[in-house]
Order: C-alpha cells, then sequence, then structure tokens
C-alpha cells in the first residue's frame, strides 16, 4: 500500500481527534490533541513502513481512535475531580442556600402557594370596604341557610341601607373528576353573588336568575379545581363532574384567590328559592350584603347591625355577626402575622443559650468575615423559617379542609405549636450548623467541631480547632492556666 | 501509615509496561492489548498521583526527522515504589511483560 491510503487514514483520524477534542477544557486541549495526532501519525507510518497497513490495521487504528473520547471525557470529567467536587461542594454556603431555596420553591409549586400569595393578594372584589359579611356567631345555635336567605333576599329589596345582597350556604364535599375524588368546600350561593363581589369568571359564565329553575345542577369551579381536575382544561365549559356523588355540569371557572368568607369555596352550584330538607348542622349559611357606595363603612356596618338584630325571621336566640369583607381579609392577615412575630420572639427567647454561644464564637477583627458570617445566618435562617411556614399552612390547611374548612384554624392554638416545633429545630439546626463553619469562607469543617461553653470561650480553654481545608481559621492552643 | 496508593489491575500493568520501557501511548496499548480508551485515561491517573511523569521530546529533534514530537512517559521514584508494591500482589506481571517484551523481539 502507498502514501495515499495513509494519507486518508490519517485524514480520517485526525477528524475524529478534532471532534472528540472539543470535549478537552479549552486550556489543555491543544496539548492533548498534539499528544494524539503525533501517536496516530507514528502508528500510521510505522504500519507503512513495516508493510503492515492493511484494512484490518486500518481498522484498528480507526477504533483506537474512538478511544480519544473516552479520553476526551476523562479530562472534562476527571473523576477525582468529580469525587472532590461531591464531597466539597455539599459544605459550601452557596450548596446550603440553594438546597433550601430549592426546597422553598418545590413547597411554592404546589397548593401552598396558592395560600400564601391568597393571603398576601388584596381580595379581587369591587369595594370591599363597603360589602359586609354576615354570619353566624360563634356559640350560636345552628340557622337553616334558607331562612337567613330569605331575609336577606327581603331585607335587600325593602331596605335603603342596602344595594344589593346575596346569600351562601357552605360545606364541605368530596369532587369525583377526571383526576380522581377531592376533598372540598361547595357552596350553595344566590345567583347574585358573583355580581354583588363584582367578580368576572375567567371562563364561562356564573350564575344567571333563570338558571334556579332551568340549571339546578350547574355549577361554577374555582380556579382550584379547574387546576386540579382538568390541568387548566380551557374546553372544560359543558363538561360534568360529581359534587357528592350528583353529578353537575360546569358552566363557569373563577379566576384565582376567589374567596368566600375567607374560605377557599371548590365549587358553587345555584341556591334556589324552594327549601330542601336538610339535616341541621349540614350546611352552615352566610349573606353578603353591600351598603351604598356614598354612605361611610363603620356607619353602615353600625346601621346595619341594628337592622340584623330587628329581623323578625330570624330566630331569637340566634346571634349574627357582621364584618365588612376588608376587615374579614385583613384581620385574618394581621392575625397571622401578629401570631408569626410571637412566635418568633418567643423562640428567640426560649434560644437565647445558643444565640450567645454563636456571638462569642462569632468570627473577630476582619469586619468583612463578621458581615459574611451574620448575613448567612440569617438569610439561612429566614428561608428555614419559611419553609416551615408554608409547610404548616399548608397541613393546617389540609387538616380544616378534612374538618370543617375553614382558614381560621391557621391561627389556631394547634397551628401555633405546630410552628413551634418546625421552628425550633429548623433554629437549632440552623444553629448548629453555624458552629461547625470556617469563621472565614463560611464551609463546612470536615470534621466534627466541639466548641466549649461561652465561659470557657472567654477563659482561652476550649481549645478547639477552628480551622477549615482552605487553611482559613484560627488554630487554638489552649493557654496554661 | 501507608500512603501508596493502591492500584487496579490495569493501572499496575500500564505502570509495569512503562517500567519495561515502552514509554508512549500506542506502545502500551500494543503490548497490554488495552484499547486507547482504557490505557489513556489510565496515564493520565497515573500522573495525576505522580507515579509516572511526561516530557515532550524536544522539538529540535522532532523537526530533524521530519516528524510530531511525541510525548514520552517514565515512572518516578514514588512509580518505582508503588509498582514494587503492586509486583508483589500480582506476580505474574513481571512475566507477562518480559514475555511479550522478548516476543517482540
Amino acid at each position: 500500500m502507498g502514501e495515499r491510503p495513509l494519507k486518508r487514514l490519517l485524514w480520517w483520524c485526525n477528524h475524529l481527534l478534532r471532534l472528540a477534542s472539543w470535549i478537552v477544557p479549552r486550556g489543555q486541549r491543544v496539548e492533548w490533541l498534539r499528544e494524539w495526532e503525533g501517536e496516530v501519525w507514528h502508528w500510521g507510518h510505522f504500519l507503512m513502513e513495516s508493510g503492515r497497513l492493511s484494512r484490518r490495521t486500518e481498522k484498528e487504528l480507526l477504533r483506537h481512535c474512538w478511544g480519544a473520547f473516552a479520553d476526551a471525557t476523562w479530562h472534562r470529567f476527571n473523576r477525582i475531580a468529580v469525587l472532590s467536587f461531591f464531597h466539597e461542594w455539599p459544605r459550601t454556603p452557596r450548596f446550603c442556600i440553594f438546597a433550601i431555596l430549592a426546597a422553598l420553591v418545590m413547597l411554592l409549586a404546589g397548593d401552598p402557594a396558592s395560600i400564601f400569595s391568597g393571603l398576601i393578594a388584596p381580595p379581587p372584589y369591587a369595594d370591599p370596604d363597603h360589602l359586609m359579611t354576615i354570619f353566624v356567631a360563634e356559640r350560636s345555635p345552628w340557622l337553616a341557610p334558607e331562612l337567613l336567605r330569605d331575609w336577606v333576599l327581603q331585607v335587600s329589596k325593602e331596605s335603603q341601607l342596602i344595594s344589593g345582597g346575596a346569600a351562601y350556604a357552605w360545606r364541605p364535599s368530596l369532587v369525583r373528576g377526571p383526576s380522581g375524588t377531592e376533598s372540598i368546600l361547595s357552596a350553595r350561593v344566590t345567583p347574585g353573588l358573583f355580581g354583588l363581589l363584582g367578580i368576572r369568571p375567567s371562563l364561562g359564565r356564573t350564575f344567571q336568575e333563570t338558571d334556579l329553575s332551568s340549571c339546578g345542577d350547574c355549577a361554577v369551579l374555582s380556579d382550584a379545581v379547574w387546576r386540579s381536575q382538568f390541568h387548566r382544561d380551557g374546553n372544560v365549559i359543558g363538561r360534568s363532574l360529581f359534587l357528592d356523588s350528583r353529578q353537575v355540569q360546569i358552566v363557569g371557572v373563577l379566576p384565582p384567590h376567589c374567596r368566600l368568607a375567607a374560605r377557599e369555596i371548590g365549587v358553587f352550584s345555584p341556591f334556589g328559592t324552594g327549601s330542601r330538607p336538610l339535616l341541621p348542622m349540614y350546611e352552615w349559611p352566610g349573606a353578603l350584603l353591600r351598603a351604598p357606595t356614598g354612605l361611610d363603612p363603620i356607619k353602615a356596618r353600625e346601621q346595619l347591625e341594628t337592622l340584623i338584630n330587628q329581623a323578625d325571621s330570624i330566630p331569637a336566640n340566634t346571634k349574627l355577626g357582621i364584618i365588612s369583607v376588608r376587615d374579614l381579609e385583613y384581620e385574618f392577615l394581621e392575625s397571622c402575622l401578629a401570631w408569626f412575630a410571637f412566635a418568633l420572639l418567643f423562640l428567640l427567647a426560649l434560644m437565647w443559650r445558643p444565640f450567645a454561644r454563636l456571638v462569642t464564637t462569632s468570627p473577630r477583627g476582619n469586619a468583612r468575615d463578621v458581615f459574611r458570617w451574620w448575613v448567612f445566618f440569617a438569610l439561612k435562617s429566614a428561608l428555614l423559617l419559611m419553609a416551615i411556614l408554608i409547610i404548616c399552612l399548608d397541613l393546617v390547611r389540609i387538616a380544616a379542609l378534612r374538618s370543617g374548612g375553614t382558614m381560621y384554624p391557621v391561627v389556631s392554638a394547634g397551628a401555633m405549636w405546630l410552628f413551634w416545633i418546625g421552628a425550633t429545630l429548623a433554629l437549632t439546626w440552623s444553629i448548629r450548623d453555624h458552629f461547625g463553619r470556617c469563621r472565614s469562607c463560611l464551609k463546612r469543617f470536615g470534621a466534627q467541631v466541639n466548641l466549649g461553653s461561652a465561659g470557657d470561650f472567654f477563659l482561652e480553654r476550649t481549645g478547639t480547632e477552628l480551622v477549615c481545608d482552605g487553611g482559613h481559621g484560627v488554630l487554638h492552643i489552649p493557654h496554661t492556666v | 501509615m501507608n500512603d501508596t496508593p493502591k492500584l487496579s489491575y490495569t493501572s499496575a500493568l500500564v505502570l509495569q509496561t512503562i517500567s519495561s520501557g515502552y514509554s508512549y501511548g500506542f506502545d502500551i496499548m500494543d503490548v497490554t492489548g488495552f484499547p486507547s480508551g482504557t490505557v489513556y485515561p489510565a496515564l493520565r491517573r497515573l500522573e495525576q498521583l505522580e507515579l509516572i511523569k511526561s516530557n515532550w521530546e524536544t522539538e529540535h529533534t522532532a523537526f530533524a526527522e521530519q516528524r510530531p514530537a511525541r510525548k514520552y512517559y517514565r515512572l518516578t521514584r514514588e512509580g518505582k515504589e508503588t509498582l514494587a508494591k503492586a509486583i508483589e500482589r500480582y506476580t505474574l506481571f513481571e512475566q507477562l511483560v518480559s514475555a511479550e517484551k522478548s516476543k517482540r523481539r
């Protein structure tokens, strides 16, 4: 065989090598390619000069060139470097923050996001100051929803103090759709309720007066149920699902964050004028009354309160309460924030010892190190507490849905204990994690760090090594007392 | 504490081959019968562990002979010590490479 097959062979080999060289890190690429090309050149010429260049040896050489990909991959993903990376990376402060952030994002990707944003987002109702919620007061005997509805419809026609009224009755329900069975709250509402709230459906329509007679099995879904059962299907109108084993037809979907008296209602159905035989305590009644826009909200509330107390059709032992929708929403948010702040302060007071140790063992001298140390601690702890809060809200929401469906248990003692336990664990971990970090680069020490008590530290009797792999820190040599 | 790295069979054989005088990649492949995808990463690892050392032949020599320069590998002192320990574990090594060497002659 002559020069030509060798040139062709080398051409192919060099192209393979150049292709493989893209895998090699840029800084090592030239030398890597030089070595491989040199080897191939020598091997090819050796084969030709020794008369061994044949189809078989050509294929053999090409096969060897494919091995360059494995070598190049080794250069890119050096096993020792990769192992070292997996050993070192989890100890860095960045990893810690990223890991907590990732957990937070995962938590926020689910339903808690809607709770959290629902708490912060203003209610999507028109003029919530003049919109009053009528509710059955605590410890008051149960009231049939039909009684309240009839009174509301009557009083909204007769009284000058009311520009519009609507009634509803809510209950825990089971909804069965394409995505399975779900525990939700459902409500029967009078047709004018959505107009009174100023809510426009994101799909389809809400109820009309004619629906009471012609469409008793119509239903309007909340955004959450539309998401969970139909995965935001735009063609959901006209489809059906089962609400407490009764087939209902979907006529509309509401926009997100539409709450009814701080409750997340999943399915709405029409509240007909005819009464239906209901067991006591089966449904809970409520009503919404809108005061005229020109009236002062506080005065309007007082006057409406008088009107409610004079209602003849409501049993005398039933106590009704009244609150504006804005106050109801903000009362809930305020109580949440107050409870959160109280829980946090109590926790900080309870954990003063670990905090004191954290202060006494914090870096000294270099202002940048001190700043980074405390900022990292604050960020890590804040993110952890946020994650705990979201988990608590979600757990409480699930518990609330199963036990009656109000969002108020968030402020209940049970929820507070849950948050305390979670927050104590989170803060304890955060402080422990901080003790075991380099005071300069904030990397976790490889070996366990055993810090002495605060007093011991002042007396310089701890004898603890505070040196990380990077050589930062202080190698403490205990003094002879 | 014994700091000598534990070598795999492949790495030890590559080390023994270099020790026997085969000092560049394709020659080692030819003697050991290992594919290039095994030999080269093994060479990189041994070099990283400082058991072998590589050096380019001078451009002057390569230019004079009208060919590209080659990279040669040789054992370091640590490499020799490690190989001696590996030979104790893999007793057939010396025989294998010596047999191959005499066959090629």
